[in-house]
């Protein structure tokens, strides 16, 4: 569940054909939180990449919720390493079958991960639901 | 059961549905749906007063057959669960997507008397 705001973020988003990349500096609080609103209205969940400034082994922790209240990445953002580059291409896992990753705002992030770390992550997202529909054979 | 129709824009809609379980431990609504299909489905038991755990969500269509293809059963009575929906084809076990049409019963049972939590239904106009 999500609590309020915390740490600090700077966002910047960028349009790559028909893909829009979010990139999001972050910086957790004195709990290692960051807690912030999404500027996606809606659209299809494609990749992620994720980095920080740790030069100890530690992992952290980047989930998603919509007005559902779960995460929409599915636990695919658990566990991350703070001192590698993560990359992940993000897909719902339905019976033997991947598929696209939907969402309507609002949207909130979620990371959890060590006190004061700072971080980039990049979200990059299609602002339609065209792979959904394809996936679904009715494009 | 209180329906909320939550619209993200481009067809998707996200459906809400919050029930409290009668004597019975069941809770049921109509609800009609354009065609679309159904992605995701999302429990959400009530941390005051949660519903018994192992209840089911059903999905019944005209035929009161479940939609949901017992997708649905056993929810937990304490944390929020995601799924991912899907349809099995009976005759060759080939998997597809679940689509909605028409009119549909939201059912909850073996919930216990009194339980509460929500349903979201997420679902993408065709």
């Amino acid at each position: 569940m999500l609590g309020p705001k915390a740490g600090t973020v700077t966002i910047r988003e960028e349009q790559r054909g028909n893909v829009r990349a979010l990139a999001l500096f972050w910086i957790a609080d004195s709990a290692g939180a960051l807690r912030c609103e999404l500027p996606i209205a809606r659209g299809t969940l494609i990749s992620f990449t994720g980095w920080t400034n740790a030069t100890a082994a530690a992992t952290y922790n980047v989930r998603i919720y919509d007005s559902t209240l779960a995460d929409v990445l599915q636990a695919q953002g658990l566990s991350l390493s703070e001192t590698a580059a993560e990359r992940a291409a993000l897909a719902a896992l339905a019976g033997s079958r991947n598929r696209p990753i939907i969402v309507g705002g609002p949207l909130w992030l979620d990371i959890s991960a060590s006190a004061g770390r700072q971080g980039k992550l990049t979200l990059n997202y299609r602002p339609d639901f065209a792979l959904r529909r394809e996936a679904a054979g009715v494009a | 059961m209180i329906p909320t129709r939550i619209d993200c824009g481009d067809g998707l809609t996200i459906w809400r549905i919050d029930w409290t379980a009668d004597s019975a431990g069941e809770a049921e609504r109509w609800l009609r749906f354009p065609r679309s299909i159904l992605d995701r489905i999302v429990t959400v038991p009530d941390a005051g007063k949660p519903p018994s755990a192992n209840y089911d969500l059903q999905v019944l269509d005209a035929q009161t057959q479940d939609v949901l293809g017992g997708l649905g059963a056993n929810r937990s009575a304490s944390a929020t669960e995601l799924v991912n929906v899907y349809a099995v084809d009976t005759t060759d076990g080939d998997e597809g997507e679940i689509m909605l049409g028409g009119e549909y019963l939201i059912s909850i049972s073996a919930a216990g008397s009194g339980g509460r939590g929500s349903v979201y239904l997420v679902c993408l106009a065709l």
